[in-house]
Protein backbone atom coordinates (compact mmCIF):
# COMPACT_ATOMS: atom_id res chain seq x y z
CA UNK A 1 0.00 0.00 0.00
CA UNK A 2 3.07 2.60 1.13
CA UNK A 3 4.69 1.21 -1.84
CA UNK A 4 1.73 2.65 -4.52
CA UNK A 5 1.24 5.52 -2.60
CA UNK A 6 4.66 6.85 -2.96
CA UNK A 7 5.13 5.22 -6.29
CA UNK A 8 1.40 7.07 -7.74
CA UNK A 9 2.16 4.27 -9.96
CA UNK A 10 -0.95 1.64 -10.12
CA UNK A 11 0.95 -0.95 -11.06
CA UNK A 12 2.07 -1.46 -7.63
CA UNK A 13 -1.87 -1.15 -6.52
CA UNK A 14 -3.24 -4.56 -4.78
CA UNK A 15 -5.41 -5.07 -7.84
CA UNK A 16 -4.63 -3.07 -10.54
CA UNK A 17 -6.03 -4.94 -13.12
CA UNK A 18 -9.35 -5.20 -11.64
CA UNK A 19 -9.29 -1.64 -9.78
CA UNK A 20 -10.72 -3.40 -6.27
CA UNK A 21 -7.67 -2.31 -4.38
CA UNK A 22 -10.14 -0.57 -2.25
CA UNK A 23 -12.08 -3.41 -1.60
CA UNK A 24 -8.89 -5.69 -1.11
CA UNK A 25 -7.78 -3.36 1.31
CA UNK A 26 -10.82 -3.52 3.63
CA UNK A 27 -11.24 -7.18 3.65
CA UNK A 28 -7.82 -8.12 3.77
CA UNK A 29 -8.52 -5.77 7.49
CA UNK A 30 -11.76 -7.76 8.28
CA UNK A 31 -10.17 -10.87 7.39
CA UNK A 32 -7.53 -10.19 10.15
CA UNK A 33 -10.58 -8.70 12.72
CA UNK A 34 -12.36 -12.06 12.05
CA UNK A 35 -9.74 -14.33 13.46
CA UNK A 36 -8.34 -11.91 16.19
CA UNK A 37 -12.01 -11.26 17.67
CA UNK A 38 -13.20 -14.60 16.80
CA UNK A 39 -16.16 -13.63 14.77
CA UNK A 40 -17.26 -13.84 10.78
CA UNK A 41 -20.81 -12.60 10.10
CA UNK A 42 -23.38 -14.16 12.86
CA UNK A 43 -20.77 -17.13 13.85
CA UNK A 44 -19.18 -16.36 16.67
CA UNK A 45 -16.00 -18.29 18.86
CA UNK A 46 -12.98 -18.14 20.79
CA UNK A 47 -10.38 -15.92 18.83
CA UNK A 48 -7.04 -14.66 19.29
CA UNK A 49 -8.11 -11.62 21.12
CA UNK A 50 -9.22 -14.43 24.29
CA UNK A 51 -5.66 -15.97 24.27
CA UNK A 52 -4.17 -12.25 24.13
CA UNK A 53 -6.29 -10.75 26.78
CA UNK A 54 -5.35 -13.24 29.49
CA UNK A 55 -1.10 -12.73 28.28
CA UNK A 56 -1.46 -8.99 27.95
CA UNK A 57 -4.60 -6.81 28.48
CA UNK A 58 -3.27 -3.35 27.26
CA UNK A 59 -2.27 -4.82 23.85
CA UNK A 60 -5.26 -6.50 23.33
CA UNK A 61 -7.37 -3.92 23.82
CA UNK A 62 -4.79 -1.54 22.01
CA UNK A 63 -5.45 -3.88 19.04
CA UNK A 64 -9.21 -3.95 19.30
CA UNK A 65 -9.06 -0.41 19.34
CA UNK A 66 -7.00 0.04 16.40
CA UNK A 67 -9.02 -2.98 14.50
CA UNK A 68 -12.06 -1.08 14.53
CA UNK A 69 -10.17 2.59 13.84
CA UNK A 70 -9.22 0.30 10.56
CA UNK A 71 -12.39 -0.57 9.58
CA UNK A 72 -13.77 3.63 10.08
CA UNK A 73 -10.13 4.54 8.04
CA UNK A 74 -10.35 2.23 5.33
CA UNK A 75 -13.99 3.03 4.49
CA UNK A 76 -12.84 6.93 3.97
CA UNK A 77 -10.17 5.95 0.80
CA UNK A 78 -11.52 7.03 -1.88
CA UNK A 79 -12.68 5.09 -4.82
CA UNK A 80 -11.09 4.05 -7.21
CA UNK A 81 -7.70 3.61 -5.60
CA UNK A 82 -6.02 4.75 -8.81
CA UNK A 83 -7.47 8.25 -7.87
CA UNK A 84 -6.89 7.92 -4.30
CA UNK A 85 -2.98 7.48 -4.60
CA UNK A 86 -2.56 10.24 -7.35
CA UNK A 87 -5.00 13.26 -5.99
CA UNK A 88 -3.08 15.07 -3.70
CA UNK A 89 -6.87 15.70 -2.09
CA UNK A 90 -7.36 11.87 -1.23
CA UNK A 91 -3.57 10.83 -0.59
CA UNK A 92 -3.72 11.56 3.32
CA UNK A 93 -6.33 8.78 3.62
CA UNK A 94 -4.60 6.29 2.38
CA UNK A 95 -1.13 7.38 4.01
CA UNK A 96 -3.78 7.25 7.33
CA UNK A 97 -4.84 4.05 6.06
CA UNK A 98 -1.36 2.26 5.72
CA UNK A 99 -0.08 3.81 8.91
CA UNK A 100 -2.56 2.24 10.92
CA UNK A 101 -2.31 -1.59 9.27
CA UNK A 102 1.59 -0.67 9.70
CA UNK A 103 1.00 -0.16 13.43
CA UNK A 104 -1.61 -3.47 13.46
CA UNK A 105 1.82 -5.06 12.36
CA UNK A 106 3.84 -3.79 15.42
CA UNK A 107 1.16 -4.74 17.96
CA UNK A 108 0.61 -8.21 16.68
CA UNK A 109 4.05 -8.82 17.08
CA UNK A 110 4.21 -7.44 20.55
CA UNK A 111 1.15 -9.72 20.92
CA UNK A 112 3.02 -12.73 19.70
CA UNK A 113 6.08 -12.38 22.01
CA UNK A 114 3.53 -11.72 25.05
CA UNK A 115 2.32 -15.49 24.20
CA UNK A 116 6.03 -16.21 24.15
CA UNK A 117 6.01 -16.59 20.20
CA UNK A 118 8.59 -14.62 17.77
CA UNK A 119 7.03 -13.55 14.72
CA UNK A 120 9.20 -11.33 12.04
CA UNK A 121 6.79 -8.40 10.48
CA UNK A 122 9.01 -8.42 7.57
CA UNK A 123 7.22 -8.41 4.50
CA UNK A 124 7.36 -11.43 1.73
CA UNK A 125 9.47 -10.68 -1.17
CA UNK B 1 64.15 -26.80 59.72
CA UNK B 2 64.64 -24.57 56.71
CA UNK B 3 63.28 -27.10 54.33
CA UNK B 4 60.26 -27.66 56.34
CA UNK B 5 59.78 -24.03 56.50
CA UNK B 6 59.92 -23.67 52.85
CA UNK B 7 57.70 -27.20 52.29
CA UNK B 8 55.15 -25.75 54.49
CA UNK B 9 55.19 -22.65 52.78
CA UNK B 10 54.72 -23.71 49.26
CA UNK B 11 52.41 -25.80 50.94
CA UNK B 12 50.44 -22.50 52.55
CA UNK B 13 51.15 -21.20 48.88
CA UNK B 14 49.45 -23.61 46.58
CA UNK B 15 46.66 -23.77 49.07
CA UNK B 16 45.96 -20.03 49.02
CA UNK B 17 46.27 -20.75 44.98
CA UNK B 18 43.98 -23.34 44.91
CA UNK B 19 41.58 -21.47 47.44
CA UNK B 20 41.98 -18.37 44.60
CA UNK B 21 41.34 -20.96 41.50
CA UNK B 22 38.27 -22.25 43.21
CA UNK B 23 36.40 -18.85 43.67
CA UNK B 24 37.77 -17.21 40.65
CA UNK B 25 35.74 -17.87 37.68
CA UNK B 26 36.60 -19.37 34.46
CA UNK B 27 39.44 -17.32 32.31
CA UNK B 28 37.68 -17.40 29.30
CA UNK B 29 35.20 -14.95 31.05
CA UNK B 30 38.12 -12.51 30.69
CA UNK B 31 36.61 -12.34 26.73
CA UNK B 32 33.38 -12.20 27.54
CA UNK B 33 32.30 -8.44 27.16
CA UNK B 34 29.00 -6.42 28.22
CA UNK B 35 26.32 -6.32 25.63
CA UNK B 36 28.76 -7.68 22.70
CA UNK B 37 25.73 -9.49 21.96
CA UNK B 38 24.33 -6.77 20.40
CA UNK B 39 26.36 -6.61 17.34
CA UNK B 40 24.88 -3.38 16.14
CA UNK B 41 23.77 -2.00 19.72
CA UNK B 42 20.32 -0.86 19.17
CA UNK B 43 20.44 -1.68 15.51
CA UNK B 44 20.40 -4.98 16.16
CA UNK B 45 18.12 -8.07 15.51
CA UNK B 46 18.16 -11.29 17.15
CA UNK B 47 16.24 -12.73 14.62
CA UNK B 48 18.04 -16.17 13.02
CA UNK B 49 15.66 -17.40 10.16
CA UNK B 50 16.10 -17.06 6.76
CA UNK B 51 15.06 -13.42 7.14
CA UNK B 52 17.70 -12.40 9.35
CA UNK B 53 19.55 -9.38 6.93
CA UNK B 54 15.93 -8.10 6.00
CA UNK B 55 14.56 -6.03 9.53
CA UNK B 56 14.34 -2.98 10.10
CA UNK B 57 16.30 -1.30 12.85
CA UNK B 58 14.01 -0.03 15.57
CA UNK B 59 13.77 3.70 16.68
CA UNK B 60 12.67 4.66 12.92
CA UNK B 61 10.34 7.57 12.33
CA UNK B 62 6.86 7.22 10.91
CA UNK B 63 8.53 8.26 7.51
CA UNK B 64 11.71 6.75 7.42
CA UNK B 65 9.94 3.04 8.21
CA UNK B 66 7.44 4.48 4.86
CA UNK B 67 10.56 4.88 3.00
CA UNK B 68 12.55 1.11 4.40
CA UNK B 69 9.22 -0.38 2.57
CA UNK B 70 9.37 1.72 -0.41
CA UNK B 71 13.23 0.56 -1.07
CA UNK B 72 12.50 -2.90 0.27
CA UNK B 73 9.71 -3.32 -2.54
CA UNK B 74 12.39 -1.11 -5.15
CA UNK B 75 15.29 -3.52 -3.68
CA UNK B 76 13.28 -6.60 -3.99
CA UNK B 77 11.22 -7.13 -7.42
CA UNK B 78 12.25 -6.78 -10.69
CA UNK B 79 12.91 -4.28 -12.83
CA UNK B 80 11.21 -4.70 -16.20
CA UNK B 81 12.47 -3.74 -20.17
CA UNK B 82 10.91 -0.18 -20.78
CA UNK B 83 8.21 0.79 -22.11
CA UNK B 84 6.46 -0.86 -19.84
CA UNK B 85 2.91 -0.16 -17.86
CA UNK B 86 4.90 -0.73 -14.43
CA UNK B 87 6.37 2.75 -15.32
CA UNK B 88 8.50 3.46 -12.17
CA UNK B 89 9.86 -0.23 -12.38
CA UNK B 90 10.86 0.21 -15.83
CA UNK B 91 14.52 1.07 -17.44
CA UNK B 92 16.12 -2.54 -16.97
CA UNK B 93 19.17 -2.50 -18.92
CA UNK B 94 19.97 -2.59 -22.20
CA UNK B 95 22.54 -4.77 -20.23
CA UNK B 96 22.87 -5.94 -16.75
CA UNK B 97 23.89 -8.57 -14.43
CA UNK B 98 20.45 -8.90 -12.75
CA UNK B 99 17.07 -7.67 -12.68
CA UNK B 100 16.87 -5.96 -9.22
CA UNK B 101 18.89 -5.57 -6.53
CA UNK B 102 18.36 -9.43 -4.40
CA UNK B 103 18.92 -10.89 -7.67
CA UNK B 104 22.61 -10.60 -6.42
CA UNK B 105 21.93 -9.71 -2.53
CA UNK B 106 19.08 -12.81 -2.11
CA UNK B 107 17.73 -12.27 0.84
CA UNK B 108 19.77 -9.18 1.80
CA UNK B 109 22.32 -11.76 1.65
CA UNK B 110 25.80 -12.80 -0.48
CA UNK B 111 26.13 -13.92 -3.53
CA UNK B 112 28.44 -16.30 -5.24
CA UNK B 113 30.08 -16.98 -8.00
CA UNK B 114 28.48 -19.31 -10.61
CA UNK B 115 28.51 -22.91 -10.00
CA UNK B 116 28.52 -23.41 -13.70
CA UNK B 117 29.34 -22.16 -17.07
CA UNK B 118 26.57 -19.87 -17.60
CA UNK B 119 25.00 -19.85 -14.21
CA UNK B 120 23.18 -15.92 -14.37
CA UNK B 121 22.76 -13.61 -11.27
CA UNK B 122 24.26 -15.64 -8.81
CA UNK B 123 25.87 -12.23 -7.40
CA UNK B 124 29.06 -12.70 -9.21
CA UNK B 125 30.25 -9.34 -11.32
CA UNK B 126 33.63 -8.91 -13.61
CA UNK B 127 35.16 -5.37 -13.27
CA UNK B 128 37.04 -4.91 -16.24
CA UNK B 129 39.97 -2.00 -15.48
CA UNK B 130 42.30 -0.71 -18.26
CA UNK B 131 45.60 0.79 -18.09
CA UNK B 132 45.38 4.86 -16.46
CA UNK B 133 42.56 6.18 -14.77
CA UNK B 134 39.86 8.47 -15.74
CA UNK B 135 39.65 12.30 -15.03
CA UNK B 136 38.33 12.14 -11.44
CA UNK B 137 41.03 8.94 -10.73
CA UNK B 138 38.01 6.23 -10.84
CA UNK B 139 39.92 3.52 -13.03
CA UNK B 140 40.11 3.58 -16.51
CA UNK B 141 37.15 1.34 -18.37
CA UNK B 142 37.12 -1.13 -21.19
CA UNK B 143 36.44 0.99 -24.49
CA UNK B 144 34.20 -1.13 -25.68
CA UNK B 145 32.81 -2.93 -22.93
CA UNK B 146 32.80 -0.43 -20.11
CA UNK B 147 34.14 -0.96 -16.66
CA UNK B 148 32.01 -4.17 -15.86
CA UNK B 149 30.70 -6.85 -17.90
CA UNK B 150 27.16 -7.77 -18.03
CA UNK B 151 26.23 -10.98 -18.98
CA UNK B 152 22.81 -10.20 -19.64
CA UNK B 153 21.15 -8.25 -21.68
CA UNK B 154 17.08 -6.59 -23.20
CA UNK B 155 15.39 -9.09 -25.82
CA UNK B 156 17.14 -8.78 -29.11
CA UNK B 157 20.43 -6.89 -27.76
CA UNK B 158 23.93 -9.10 -27.86
CA UNK B 159 24.79 -9.57 -24.40
CA UNK B 160 28.08 -8.53 -23.65
CA UNK B 161 29.92 -11.23 -22.87
CA UNK B 162 30.59 -14.89 -20.06
CA UNK B 163 32.75 -15.08 -17.83
CA UNK B 164 34.53 -18.72 -17.08
CA UNK B 165 35.96 -19.58 -14.21
CA UNK B 166 38.08 -22.69 -13.56
CA UNK B 167 39.55 -24.06 -10.22
CA UNK B 168 42.89 -25.44 -9.78
CA UNK B 169 43.37 -27.57 -6.45
CA UNK B 170 46.13 -26.66 -3.99
CA UNK B 171 47.06 -28.68 -1.52
CA UNK B 172 49.05 -27.62 2.04
CA UNK B 173 49.21 -28.74 5.27
CA UNK B 174 48.15 -27.67 9.04
CA UNK B 175 51.14 -27.56 11.72
CA UNK B 176 49.88 -30.96 12.91
CA UNK B 177 50.01 -32.50 9.68
CA UNK B 178 46.62 -32.79 8.34
CA UNK B 179 46.08 -31.72 4.68
CA UNK B 180 43.48 -28.68 3.32
CA UNK B 181 42.89 -27.85 -0.34
CA UNK B 182 42.41 -24.46 -1.23
CA UNK B 183 40.54 -23.93 -5.42
CA UNK B 184 42.42 -21.04 -6.79
CA UNK B 185 40.30 -19.66 -9.83
CA UNK B 186 41.17 -18.43 -12.80
CA UNK B 187 39.01 -16.12 -15.10
CA UNK B 188 38.34 -16.12 -18.80
CA UNK B 189 35.86 -14.14 -20.91
CA UNK B 190 34.22 -16.07 -23.63
CA UNK B 191 31.37 -15.24 -25.61
CA UNK B 192 32.38 -11.50 -26.53
CA UNK B 193 29.48 -9.81 -28.14
CA UNK B 194 31.46 -6.63 -29.83
CA UNK B 195 35.05 -6.93 -30.69
CA UNK B 196 37.92 -7.05 -28.15
CA UNK B 197 38.74 -5.93 -25.20
CA UNK B 198 40.92 -3.41 -24.32
CA UNK B 199 41.07 -4.01 -21.02
CA UNK B 200 43.54 -5.60 -19.53
CA UNK B 201 42.94 -6.66 -15.86
CA UNK B 202 39.88 -8.76 -14.56
CA UNK B 203 38.38 -7.48 -11.04
CA UNK B 204 36.21 -10.71 -9.92
CA UNK B 205 33.80 -9.20 -7.57
CA UNK B 206 30.94 -11.18 -5.42
CA UNK B 207 27.97 -9.31 -3.72
CA UNK B 208 28.43 -9.12 0.42
CA UNK B 209 25.36 -9.26 2.48
CA UNK B 210 23.56 -5.57 2.99
CA UNK B 211 23.35 -5.83 7.04
CA UNK B 212 24.47 -2.95 8.97
CA UNK B 213 25.43 -0.61 6.00
CA UNK B 214 24.09 2.31 7.52
CA UNK B 215 26.39 2.14 10.89
CA UNK B 216 29.62 1.46 9.30
CA UNK B 217 28.39 5.50 7.26
CA UNK B 218 28.12 6.51 10.90
CA UNK B 219 31.56 5.89 11.71
CA UNK B 220 33.58 9.24 12.33
CA UNK B 221 36.04 10.08 9.76
CA UNK B 222 38.09 10.52 12.49
CA UNK B 223 37.81 7.22 14.35
CA UNK B 224 38.45 5.55 11.04
CA UNK B 225 42.11 7.43 10.35
CA UNK B 226 43.15 6.69 13.60
CA UNK B 227 43.53 2.99 13.03
CA UNK B 228 45.83 4.07 9.66
CA UNK B 229 49.42 3.32 9.40
CA UNK B 230 49.98 3.68 5.77
CA UNK B 231 53.90 3.26 5.98
CA UNK B 232 53.42 0.71 9.22
CA UNK B 233 55.48 3.37 11.56
CA UNK B 234 54.47 1.07 14.20
CA UNK B 235 56.58 -1.97 12.47
CA UNK B 236 54.14 -4.35 13.34
CA UNK B 237 53.71 -5.43 10.22
CA UNK B 238 50.08 -4.03 9.30
CA UNK B 239 49.17 -0.91 7.29
CA UNK B 240 45.81 0.10 7.12
CA UNK B 241 45.45 2.80 4.57
CA UNK B 242 42.90 4.98 4.03
CA UNK B 243 41.49 4.80 0.32
CA UNK B 244 40.21 8.26 -0.91
CA UNK B 245 37.51 8.19 -3.67
CA UNK B 246 35.67 10.22 -6.67
CA UNK B 247 31.92 11.26 -4.90
CA UNK B 248 30.29 11.05 -7.88
CA UNK B 249 26.87 12.79 -5.74
CA UNK B 250 29.14 15.48 -4.02
CA UNK B 251 31.43 16.12 -6.60
CA UNK B 252 34.38 16.01 -5.01
CA UNK B 253 37.23 13.36 -3.35
CA UNK B 254 35.63 11.44 0.16
CA UNK B 255 36.86 8.73 2.49
CA UNK B 256 36.01 5.62 0.60
CA UNK B 257 34.19 2.94 2.66
CA UNK B 258 32.20 0.47 0.58
CA UNK B 259 33.01 -2.02 -1.93
CA UNK B 260 36.06 -4.45 -1.97
CA UNK B 261 37.97 -1.64 -2.40
CA UNK B 262 36.37 0.86 -0.41
CA UNK B 263 36.15 2.76 -3.97
CA UNK B 264 32.75 3.98 -2.78
CA UNK B 265 32.18 6.58 -0.14
CA UNK B 266 28.35 6.61 1.11
CA UNK B 267 25.29 4.10 0.56
CA UNK B 268 23.86 6.59 -2.18
CA UNK B 269 26.97 6.43 -4.29
CA UNK B 270 26.91 2.47 -3.86
CA UNK B 271 23.51 1.74 -4.62
CA UNK B 272 23.18 4.02 -7.61
CA UNK B 273 26.66 2.89 -9.03
CA UNK B 274 25.42 -0.40 -8.59
CA UNK B 275 21.81 0.70 -10.73
CA UNK B 276 23.44 1.53 -13.44
CA UNK B 277 26.48 -0.97 -13.18
CA UNK B 278 24.27 -3.79 -12.41
CA UNK B 279 21.18 -3.20 -13.51
CA UNK B 280 21.35 -0.30 -15.92
CA UNK B 281 18.88 1.98 -14.45
CA UNK B 282 20.10 5.70 -14.42
CA UNK B 283 20.02 8.21 -11.83
CA UNK B 284 20.32 11.47 -11.65
CA UNK B 285 23.84 10.73 -10.29
CA UNK B 286 24.89 8.20 -13.33
CA UNK B 287 22.44 9.73 -16.08
CA UNK B 288 24.28 7.83 -19.07
CA UNK B 289 23.78 4.41 -19.83
CA UNK B 290 26.40 1.96 -20.36
CA UNK B 291 26.67 1.69 -23.84
CA UNK B 292 29.79 2.20 -25.45
CA UNK B 293 30.66 3.50 -28.72
CA UNK B 294 30.53 0.30 -30.43
CA UNK B 295 27.17 -1.11 -28.75
CA UNK B 296 25.07 1.05 -31.52
CA UNK B 297 21.44 -1.60 -30.43
CA UNK B 298 22.32 -0.58 -26.73
CA UNK B 299 22.28 3.16 -27.78
CA UNK B 300 19.27 2.62 -29.72
CA UNK B 301 17.10 1.19 -27.15
CA UNK B 302 13.96 2.82 -25.14
CA UNK B 303 14.57 4.12 -21.79
CA UNK B 304 12.48 3.74 -18.69
CA UNK B 305 12.66 7.14 -18.21
CA UNK B 306 15.04 9.95 -17.82
CA UNK B 307 16.52 9.11 -15.56
CA UNK B 308 14.96 6.18 -14.69
CA UNK B 309 14.88 6.05 -11.11
CA UNK B 310 13.61 8.79 -9.83
CA UNK B 311 16.08 10.49 -7.48
CA UNK B 312 13.37 10.46 -3.90
CA UNK B 313 13.10 6.31 -4.93
CA UNK B 314 16.82 6.38 -5.18
CA UNK B 315 17.08 7.78 -1.60
CA UNK B 316 14.15 5.92 -0.60
CA UNK B 317 16.26 2.44 -1.47
CA UNK B 318 19.71 4.52 0.20
CA UNK B 319 17.70 4.55 3.29
CA UNK B 320 16.53 1.19 3.34
CA UNK B 321 20.14 0.10 2.79
CA UNK B 322 20.96 2.17 5.44
CA UNK B 323 18.33 0.83 7.79
CA UNK B 324 18.93 -2.89 7.58
CA UNK B 325 19.72 -4.33 10.80
CA UNK B 326 23.02 -6.38 11.91
CA UNK B 327 21.96 -9.68 13.30
CA UNK B 328 22.99 -9.94 17.09
CA UNK B 329 25.35 -12.75 18.35
CA UNK B 330 24.35 -16.63 19.16
CA UNK B 331 25.99 -18.05 21.51
CA UNK B 332 28.40 -15.44 22.60
CA UNK B 333 28.88 -16.45 26.08
CA UNK B 334 29.35 -20.46 25.18
CA UNK B 335 32.81 -21.66 26.24
CA UNK B 336 34.77 -22.73 22.58
CA UNK B 337 32.90 -19.17 21.30
CA UNK B 338 34.84 -17.23 23.74
CA UNK B 339 37.86 -19.82 23.55
CA UNK B 340 37.96 -18.75 19.86
CA UNK B 341 37.41 -14.94 20.29
CA UNK B 342 40.60 -15.37 22.72
CA UNK B 343 42.36 -17.20 19.84
CA UNK B 344 41.19 -14.56 17.29
CA UNK B 345 42.93 -11.70 19.74
CA UNK B 346 45.79 -14.13 20.07
CA UNK B 347 47.22 -14.81 16.24
CA UNK B 348 46.22 -10.39 15.72
CA UNK B 349 43.21 -10.82 13.32
CA UNK B 350 41.84 -7.93 15.20
CA UNK B 351 44.45 -5.71 13.77
CA UNK B 352 42.34 -5.27 10.85
CA UNK B 353 39.38 -6.83 11.79
CA UNK B 354 38.51 -3.89 14.55
CA UNK B 355 35.78 -5.57 17.27
CA UNK B 356 34.64 -1.83 18.21
CA UNK B 357 33.59 1.29 17.32
CA UNK B 358 31.40 3.49 18.56
CA UNK B 359 29.42 5.30 15.77
CA UNK B 360 29.45 9.23 15.33
CA UNK B 361 26.42 11.38 14.33
CA UNK B 362 24.25 10.19 11.21
CA UNK B 363 21.17 11.87 9.58
CA UNK B 364 19.11 8.68 10.86
CA UNK B 365 19.17 9.46 14.39
CA UNK B 366 18.73 5.77 15.36
CA UNK B 367 22.44 5.47 13.25
CA UNK B 368 24.18 7.57 16.16
CA UNK B 369 26.29 6.73 19.26
CA UNK B 370 25.74 3.16 19.19
CA UNK B 371 28.34 0.87 20.20
CA UNK B 372 28.91 -1.55 17.39
CA UNK B 373 31.26 -4.82 16.51
CA UNK B 374 31.89 -4.74 12.73
CA UNK B 375 35.17 -6.34 13.20
CA UNK B 376 36.30 -4.34 10.46
CA UNK B 377 38.74 -0.98 10.59
CA UNK B 378 37.65 -0.07 6.54
CA UNK B 379 40.52 0.67 5.50
CA UNK B 380 43.13 -1.37 3.14
CA UNK B 381 45.78 -3.61 3.34
CA UNK B 382 47.90 -5.54 1.38
CA UNK B 383 46.42 -9.50 0.96
CA UNK B 384 49.66 -10.89 -0.80
CA UNK B 385 49.69 -12.23 -3.67
CA UNK B 386 47.65 -15.17 -4.19
CA UNK B 387 44.38 -12.93 -3.60
CA UNK B 388 45.64 -9.99 -6.04
CA UNK B 389 43.73 -9.32 -8.81
CA UNK B 390 46.21 -6.50 -9.91
CA UNK B 391 43.10 -3.93 -10.06
CA UNK B 392 43.69 -0.10 -9.13
CA UNK B 393 41.05 1.41 -7.69
CA UNK B 394 41.70 5.19 -6.40
CA UNK B 395 44.27 4.83 -3.60
CA UNK B 396 44.11 0.86 -3.37
CA UNK B 397 46.72 -1.22 -5.74
CA UNK B 398 46.22 -4.09 -7.11
CA UNK B 399 47.19 -6.52 -4.10
CA UNK B 400 45.20 -4.31 -1.15
CA UNK B 401 41.82 -5.27 -0.11
CA UNK B 402 39.42 -3.06 2.78
CA UNK B 403 39.10 -5.65 5.44
CA UNK B 404 35.47 -6.50 5.03
CA UNK B 405 32.96 -6.71 8.04
CA UNK B 406 32.59 -9.72 10.30
CA UNK B 407 29.27 -8.90 11.31
CA UNK B 408 26.54 -11.78 10.38
CA UNK B 409 29.22 -13.72 8.68
CA UNK B 410 27.52 -17.21 10.39
CA UNK B 411 24.16 -16.21 8.81
CA UNK B 412 25.28 -16.23 5.73
CA UNK B 413 24.32 -20.72 5.12
CA UNK B 414 21.09 -19.51 6.90
CA UNK B 415 20.09 -17.21 4.71
CA UNK B 416 21.90 -17.98 1.59
CA UNK B 417 22.65 -21.72 1.42
CA UNK B 418 26.01 -21.71 1.21
CA UNK B 419 29.11 -20.66 3.08
CA UNK B 420 31.63 -19.24 -0.50
CA UNK B 421 33.69 -16.33 1.11
CA UNK B 422 36.09 -13.97 -0.25
CA UNK B 423 35.96 -11.13 -2.94
CA UNK B 424 35.37 -13.70 -5.01
CA UNK B 425 33.99 -16.39 -3.33
CA UNK B 426 36.63 -18.91 -3.85
CA UNK B 427 36.91 -20.05 -0.27
CA UNK B 428 34.34 -22.64 0.44
CA UNK B 429 34.20 -22.22 4.22
CA UNK B 430 35.82 -20.04 7.12
CA UNK B 431 38.92 -22.02 7.40
CA UNK B 432 39.47 -21.87 3.61
CA UNK B 433 39.04 -18.06 3.74
CA UNK B 434 41.19 -17.69 6.62
CA UNK B 435 44.14 -19.42 4.87
CA UNK B 436 43.97 -17.48 1.55
CA UNK B 437 45.30 -14.20 3.92
CA UNK B 438 48.52 -13.63 3.11
CA UNK B 439 50.74 -10.16 2.87
CA UNK B 440 50.02 -8.43 5.62
CA UNK B 441 47.52 -11.56 7.00
CA UNK B 442 49.96 -13.55 6.33
CA UNK B 443 51.30 -14.16 10.06
CA UNK B 444 48.07 -14.08 11.92
CA UNK B 445 47.37 -17.39 9.27
CA UNK B 446 50.70 -18.75 9.47
CA UNK B 447 49.64 -18.65 13.33
CA UNK B 448 46.40 -20.36 12.48
CA UNK B 449 48.06 -23.20 10.72
CA UNK B 450 49.60 -23.78 13.89
CA UNK B 451 46.83 -24.40 15.93
CA UNK B 452 45.02 -27.14 17.24
CA UNK B 453 42.16 -28.80 15.33
CA UNK B 454 39.96 -27.86 18.42
CA UNK B 455 41.25 -24.49 18.51
CA UNK B 456 40.52 -24.35 14.71
CA UNK B 457 37.10 -25.57 15.65
CA UNK B 458 36.67 -22.90 18.54
CA UNK B 459 37.96 -20.03 16.17
CA UNK B 460 35.56 -20.81 13.82
CA UNK B 461 32.90 -21.27 16.37
CA UNK B 462 33.25 -17.82 17.23
CA UNK B 463 33.14 -16.54 13.55
CA UNK B 464 29.94 -18.16 13.17
CA UNK B 465 28.96 -17.08 15.92
CA UNK B 466 28.99 -13.11 14.89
Amino acid sequence: MIVAYTNKDQEDEHSCFSDNTHRDIILNAQGINNIYNGRYSNITGTGLADLVALADESTNTAIVNLLTQIKTDNALIHVPFDHAISNDSYRPQVLTAANNLKELGDKLVEAASALGFTVSAELPD
Amino acid sequence: MKNIQTISLLFIVSLLFFACEKETVDPLLHYLEDGEEFSGGNATTFLTSRDAFGQAISGLTDAQENSFFVGNSLFNQNWVTAPASTTARDGLGPFFNARSCSGCHFKDGRGRAPDYFGEKSTGFLMRLHGLGTTANGAPMPDLSYGGQLQDQAILDITPEGEVEITYQEIVDAFGDGSNYSLQQPSYSIRQLGYGPMTASILSPRVAPHMAGGGLLEAISETDILANADEFDADGDGISGKANYVWDDFKQEMALGRFGWKAGKSDLLNQDAAAFIGDMGITSDIFPNQNCSTNEIECQNAADGGQPEIIFDRLMDVVSYTQTLAVPGRRDHDAPPVLNGKRLFFKIGCVKCHTPKFTTGSHAISALSDQTIRPYTDLLLHDMGDALADGATEFRANGNEWRTPPLWGIGLIETVNGHTRFLHDGRARNLTEAILWHGGEGESSKAMFKTLTEEERQDLIQFLNSL
